[in-house]
């Protein structure tokens, strides 16, 4: 074994035991290592005793006691796999806890660990391989290693067994923010950021200047001051092509287009506070001119019901209309092909859907085609919407929440736009050129950088060119691809009505086809489908009843546990590529 | 839960008249005036008996926009029944109804029985179609018509079991192959073994069989 995962639960007086799960390299892990992880790890700071999990010679479950070094190596052999369980009694002499609750850890059967997620921290093992090269500093290592790990750990206190794996990192804060800024506010390494994101996402306050950089809609190497100075204009540009179409709200387009916005605005996120209360909430005004405004401005897009899910976090976060549309149009480079009407994208995304699903768990693939849901076509909204609708999202955006979507976007690679984020597409003749000829100092023709059509479709083909790879700590690596990979990743293959073949559930498309330019999504998609194959295959049901499973459990996943999944499994495959 | 028949239902029509709103009322009894945008498809499933006999309905809903046709085109294929839905109070939503209708023939099978409902009925101050002009259209098509609110469950169960008691019809009078399921219809899991071989192509002999206890 190289590798023993370990599971801990702690108790102390008539709390509520608390649990914790890291792993360790058995091979180097000393007896007073272990004490010293569990005294960092639950904040120790008095004696404890330790017992573990092992099965005696008649095969029952016994915890025995875990004092010395032989113990330990007693552990590691017989460890219950796939975990070493260990209970740890913070307060061994305050009256016989233990013996007053004989029965007080139900040990569950294999069976149940089978479905349970096996996340572990990989920076901990490495830290602790890392200690063979210099034993010196062996008690600094250590020390800093899991510092690193409580961090993580400590970082909430409900945190369940599993969720290691994300977060692995505290959530980005201003001071490390800055680290990622040369002293003009350049962002030096935007593939830092991004990867620094996804192993822990950002911490509220910073989250609107974190968003505008992970949503592409900055140039390259601007300062600070030039950001702001960005924002101002676009601000500006923004504001006047809103006004174009408000000024002429008589139209019958811009009517029809504003009408039935304003139907799926009014069904929008309306339990959240933010949305909240009476039909003219002006945050659901503001909502809907975004909307209007790009849909006018992107005759090819338009508006497509869905959108409005899109954009209402990002108005939560920035909670500054014009800002929330730059950023809009800066996601929907990546997002407008979903809703298009050819189904191309969304086609391909099904398809390597299923691929994932047959690779990863033949057994339930074949379920699903024996319920003719092999299409995946069930998964259509967690696709369309990026997952928004499958978490919480209940009181302001909450951490997790936020950070679904961020972990989403910052598992992509930057593509900042060449000069400037376009804010509106070739203007077409029907209604808005007719706007904007009115006007001839119009943004349009004003706009430094604009270049038509050409530029935001060139940016469109962009976002297939990325690579990604995993290095051995088990973490994301996102790398711009030569553009030699661009004709491969720009045009998705067809989905053919004969689903899959054997062949396709061996080779999984490489990361910058897979998911069309967002692999990682189908991965968190992949685990919320590999989270219920239990129950649902434990049942009878029909097409209909997997799908009312799946729309019963909106908003209901827990994105901690749902993501360090993913993360495992994204890791995994692209290992493997 | 054991059925002697399935029937796939889907719901049709425009954005916001009401489709999903139906779909709670008719299996959960409830009212949801700001119902979440529906994206694809969403569902439901209730039992319902006709003539002593249980029979689950497998219901739909699709989402409206035009953008989402092409995928739930597919969903046509195979369903018995289908609600086209507008709103009593929404003119333009009546005048879409023969590109609904002409798409839901094309893609689904000729027995499909279709009711037309115009939803919305307690807003009776707001109306801006005629009910006789939701009967007229409805004659025009030979499609059963009902007018209904999803607020106040006015007509929700009828327009639901009278379309499910058109499709028993029609089953019985053989008009239905049960055994092609792209037809909508299933028989349920407590048919094969009571009705002994009926698996064969005589759902009247079945259903008779059914009918006596």
């Amino acid at each position: 074994k190289d590798v023993v995962h370990v599971k801990v639960k702690k108790y102390a007086g008539y709390f509520n035991p608390e649990s914790k799960s890291f792993a360790v390299d058995p091979h180097l892990t000393t007896f007073e290592d272990l004490q010293n992880i569990l005294i960092q790890a639950f904040s120790l700071n008095g004696p404890f005793h330790m017992t573990y999990l092992c099965r005696d010679d008649v095969g029952d479950n016994v915890y025995l006691s875990m004092l010395t070094e032989w113990d330990l190596d007693a552990a590691f052999m017989t460890s219950s796999d796939p975990f070493l369980r260990l209970k740890l009694d913070a307060e061994p002499y305050k009256d016989g806890l233990m013996s007053k609750l004989p029965d007080w850890e139900k040990v569950e059967s294999p069976n149940n660990f089978h479905s349970s997620l096996h996340i572990y921290s990989i920076s901990s093992v490495n830290s602790i391989l890392s200690l063979q090269q210099t034993p010196r500093s062996l008690s600094n290592s250590l020390g800093s290693a899991f510092n690193k790990l409580t961090v993580g750990l400590g970082y909430n206190h409900y945190v369940e067994e599993e969720a290691i794996f994300f977060p692995s990192k505290p959530p980005l804060d201003d001071a490390e923010f800055r680290s990622y800024l040369d002293e003009d506010g350049r962002l030096m390494k935007p593939e830092d950021l991004r990867l620094r994101v996804y192993h822990g996402g950002v911490t509220p306050a910073l989250r609107k200047v974190v968003w505008r950089m992970l949503l592409n809609i900055f140039p390259i190497h601007l300062t600070g001051r030039e950001r702001i100075a960005y924002m101002k204009r676009k601000t500006n540009e923004y504001e006047q092509l809103r006004a174009k179409w408000q000024a002429r709200a008589d139209l019958e387009r811009v009517k029809q287009i504003s009408n039935m916005i304003w139907k799926d605005v009014l069904r929008t996120d309306r339990s959240h506070k933010y949305y909240s209360g009476p039909d003219d909430n002006p945050h659901m005004v503001a909502l809907m001119n975004i909307l209007t405004t790009y849909a006018l401005t992107h005759p090819k897009v338009s508006y497509c019901q869905g959108m409005s899910d899109l954009v209402s976090p990002i108005l939560v976060v920035m909670n500054n209309e014009a800002q929330a549309y730059i950023c809009f149009c800066g996601a929907m480079l990546r997002l407008k092909e979903n809703f298009s009407r050819d189904g191309v994208a969304m086609s391909t995304k099904f398809k390597h859907l299923a691929m994932l699903t047959a690779h990863y768990d033949e057994d339930f693939f074949k379920y699903l085609q024996n319920l003719g849901a092999d299409t995946m076509f069930f998964c259509y909204r967690w696709i369309l919407l990026e997952l928004k609708r499958e978490f919480n999202f209940e009181d302001a955006i909450t951490v997790l929440e936020a950070s679904n979507m961020l972990v989403m976007w910052s598992s992509l690679p930057p593509q900042p736009p060449e000069h400037d984020l376009p804010l509106y597409d070739h203007v077409d003749t029907h209604c808005f050129s007719d706007l904007s000829t009115s006007n001839t100092s119009s943004p349009v023709e004003n706009a430094p950088g604009f270049n038509s059509t050409t530029e935001s479709e060139a940016s469109i083909d962009c976002v297939g060119v990325i690579e990604y790879s995993a290095c051995p700590e088990n973490v994301l690596r996102l790398r711009k691809a030569p553009l030699s990979a661009k004709s491969s990743a720009g045009s998705p293959p067809k989905a053919s009505d004969s689903f899959l073949t054997q062949e396709s559930t061996h080779n999984l498309p490489p990361p910058e086809e897979l998911g069309c330019g967002n692999p990682f999504l189908l991965f968190v998609c992949l685990t919320l489908l590999l989270d219920e194959r239990e129950k649902l295959m434990a049942t009878h049901c029909e097409y209909d009843d997997l799908v009312m499973h799946f729309d019963r459990l909106v908003r209901g996943h827990s994105p901690r546990k749902v993501l360090s999944k993913s993360m495992k499994l994204f890791a995994e495959y692209l290992r493997s590529e | 839960m054991s059925y002697a028949y399935l029937f796939k239902y889907i719901i049709i029509g425009d954005t916001g008249v009401g489709k999903s709103c139906l779909l709670l009322q008719f299996t959960d009894k409830r009212f949801q005036p700001v119902h979440d945008l529906t994206i694809g498809v969403e569902f439901g499933a209730r039992m319902i008996t006709i003539d002593g006999r249980q029979i689950k309905l497998q219901i739909w809903d699709t989402a409206g926009q035009e953008s989402f046709r092409s995928i739930t085109r597919s969903y046509y294929r195979g369903a018995a029944g289908a609600l086209l839905v507008y709103d009593i109070t929404r003119r333009d939503t009546f005048n879409h109804l023969t590109t609904w209708l002409e798409d839901a023939r094309q893609h689904s099978s000729s027995n499909m029985v279709i009711m037309l409902i115009g939803n919305k009925s307690d807003l009776e101050a707001r109306r801006e179609v005629k009910k006789e002009e939701g009967e007229a259209f409805a004659r025009e098509h030979g499609l059963i018509f009902m007018e209904t609110s999803a607020k106040t469950a006015a007509n929700v169960e009828e327009a639901f079991i009278n379309t499910a008691k058109e499709i028993y019809e029609k089953i019985q009078e053989g008009v239905f192959d049960i055994n092609n399921e792209a037809n909508g219809i299933k028989l349920g899991p407590q048919h094969s073994p009571a009705s002994g071989g009926a698996g064969g192509n005589r759902p009247r002999q079945s259903s008779d069989g059914g009918g006596c206890c």
